[in-house]
């Protein structure tokens, strides 16, 4: 199993009141799954991706990433599991603003320890896959959402990670847009059998994948099969 | 990540805001060129006292003493005698004692000639005269012997008495007493100059015998100074005081005159005073602006951070550890103070030759290497010191925080 979380529950602490927001979460992701988490918002969705994308680890619990777990890892051995097994899609895209496309693509495999000359051609084949050839030199600005979005796809795919999460990858793009932007998901995970992990509140978007959990006030209170619909 | 993609990544960030990191380097800027400046002034300076001090032939440091008789002294008396220059080789850092005369060997005198007078060369000498046109040369004999004889040269005797052979055996004038013309030697160019004759032998409108001269002028008898070869190491003015205490208390004519200190670097100490002053000034003054640059490169430093929260976010996610976030920021502030220090020291180097090519300076700016890694150290340090606290406090930043 990729990602297995055993009774896990998190708390916030505001002041002098304790809240939860997760409550007894089981789950299993195999390789390969197009998991889509809905809920609310306030319902856990972000503490949950949070805590699976290795950036949150104050949680009671267990969490095995192929079978291991990193709750007590040191902030090194986390951010080197994060740049070798998660990629990364916000709903804001989440580019540096004053760098170029390819200085941003690129951050995974740098940080990966690769020099930016051999990371130059991985970065222009993933702009391909996304549909953005030869936009490397641009710099975010001068895209619009959509491709914006996805620049920040190609970067959370261009080290090849274990898995991609999406968190509302589609909230700030318009219907026709979004539409193509899981379009592209849709592809990695049938072609290239990524495993993804994303969170959205549009039900049209949740049509995509393969399973959906909803999430009610910090618990899982669906885990169905997608029926797909006509649309696809 | 690599250390070169992290400084790439630092230095393409300096770059892309280029007002304002230049703004930020110019205090450093000023700060570093004016050390540099005074340093290598201070070096030039230093360099131009070693070499005028120890201008003699030894190559040693010399510094003399000069004893003036009071008025009612008998002048005819040794100003030193052998007992005094004993006492003074035995004073600590002395290795030679040598007693001379003050006396040039060339004077310039005004001599009336016709109804007007005019001013000529006079040479003192105790040899030989250089060859003449028409009668004879001065010999060392003169001189011994103390013949009061002249040669002149032919423009002066021209001037004189119409002619070479005409001026034979007539009579000049020097120091109201009367020389006899013997020889005539080639006219001397008039465009001589004094201070040109100073410093080698030239050519003289009138040669007379050294010994003749001196006699006549005895309140400046000879031997009244000594001059003190100082041992390697020994200091100057300590020597001189110390001699000098010596002789008032022991010296042979303690009771009939003065004894002075007459320090060839005198001139140089006191410029090297001012000198001293002017650089512990402008240290003082480059100490603060490098301070007050630090805290402008840790204000500009902590402004970047705040202002670039979602990049360190967007980093973190994507792998960085800490370490290279607090590595990338210090880069960065490192890497402005560096560009400042180097600026910095080149308008230094401009500063100190533009200094010392005015025509008040008497010596070269000297630039070492010590005072190019002192300006490389100084704006790296500043750089270092003043970015720790920003770069951890971008590395300390919390993830979740960010990412939200």
């Amino acid at each position: 199993m990729l990602i297995e979380l055993t009774a896990v529950n998190k708390y916030y602490q505001n002041g002098e009141n304790k809240f939860q927001v997760l409550q007894d979460i089981n789950l299993k992701i195999a390789a390969g799954e197009f998991l889509t988490i809905m809920g609310p918002s306030g319902a856990g969705k972000t503490s949950l991706i949070n805590l699976i994308g290795f950036i949150d680890r104050s949680y009671l619990g267990s969490y095995k990433f192929n079978g291991q777990s990193y709750q007590t890892a040191s902030d090194s051995a986390l951010a080197h599991i994060r740049n070798q097994s998660v990629g990364f899609v916000f709903q804001n895209f989440k580019l540096i603003g004053n760098n170029t496309i390819l200085e941003n693509v690129e951050l995974p495999l740098l940080y990966g320890g690769m020099t930016k000359k051999k990371a130059k051609p991985i970065v222009e084949q993933a702009l391909e896959r996304v549909g953005l050839p030869n936009s490397s030199q641009k710099i975010p600005n001068e895209l619009s959402g959509g491709q914006q979005q996805r620049v920040a796809i190609a970067r959370a795919l261009v080290h090849r990670p274990k898995f991609i999460i999406a968190d509302e990858p589609t909230g700030a793009l318009d219907s026709k847009t979004s539409s193509e932007i899981m379009q592209i998901f849709k592809e990695l995970n049938r072609t290239e059998q990524t495993t993804i992990v994303l969170v959205t509140h549009d039900p049209q978007v949740s049509q995509y994948g393969e399973r959906l959990i909803k999430l009610l006030d910090g618990a899982i209170i669906a885990d169905e099969e997608v029926k797909h619909r006509a649309l696809l | 990540m690599r250390f070169s993609e992290i400084w790439s990544t630092a230095l393409r960030s300096i770059l892309k805001n280029k007002r304002r990191s230049i703004l930020t380097m110019l205090g450093i800027i000023i700060g570093i060129a004016s050390v540099v400046t005074i340093l290598a002034i201070g070096d030039g300076f230093s360099n131009w006292v070693t070499k005028s001090i120890t201008n003699n032939k030894a190559g040693k440091v010399e510094t003399q003493i000069v004893y003036s008789p009071n008025e009612t002294a008998n002048s005819s008396a040794d100003s030193y005698n052998d007992r005094d220059l004993m006492l003074v080789r035995q004073v600590a850092g002395i290795a030679k004692v040598r007693q001379t005369s003050e006396d040039s060997d060339y004077n310039q005198i005004a001599l009336p000639v016709k109804t007007k007078s005019k001013n000529v060369l006079v040479h003192y000498t105790s040899h030989a005269s250089s060859s003449v046109i028409a009668g004879r040369r001065l010999t060392a004999t003169d001189n011994a012997i103390g013949n009061q004889v002249a040669v002149i040269d032919a423009s002066l005797a021209k001037s004189l008495y119409g002619g070479a052979a005409n001026a034979l055996h007539h009579g000049v004038p020097i120091d109201n007493q009367l020389y006899e013309i013997v020889g005539v030697r080639s006219a001397v160019s008039s465009s001589v100059n004094f201070s040109d004759a100073v410093n080698g032998t030239m050519p003289a409108n009138i040669t007379i015998p050294k010994k003749v001269h001196q006699k006549f002028t005895q309140n400046t008898a000879s031997g009244d100074l000594l001059v003190l070869s100082l041992r390697k190491g020994a200091k100057a003015s300590t020597v001189n005081r110390r001699v000098i205490n010596v002789l008032k208390a022991q010296g042979s004519m303690r009771n009939q005159g003065e004894y002075q200190s007459a320090d060839p670097a005198a001139e140089a100490d006191t410029f090297g005073k001012i000198l001293s002053v002017i650089t512990y000034f402008i240290t003082a003054v480059a100490g603060i602006s490098l301070f007050i640059a630090g805290i402008g490169v840790m204000n500009m430093m902590y402004i970047s951070v705040a202002e670039r929260t979602t990049e360190i976010g967007i980093r973190r996610a994507m792998g960085a550890r800490q370490h290279d976030i607090r590595l990338q920021f210090l880069l960065e502030s490192a890497t402005l103070t560096i560009f400042g220090g180097l600026i910095g020291y080149g308008l230094g180097v401009l500063l100190a030759v533009a200094i010392s090519a005015l025509p008040m300076m008497p010596f070269q700016a000297s630039f070492s290497f010590g005072a190019f890694a002192l300006a490389f150290g100084v704006s790296t340090a500043v750089g270092l010191i003043f970015g720790v606290m920003p770069a951890n406090a971008a590395a300390r930043k919390d993830l979740i925080e960010i990412i939200r």
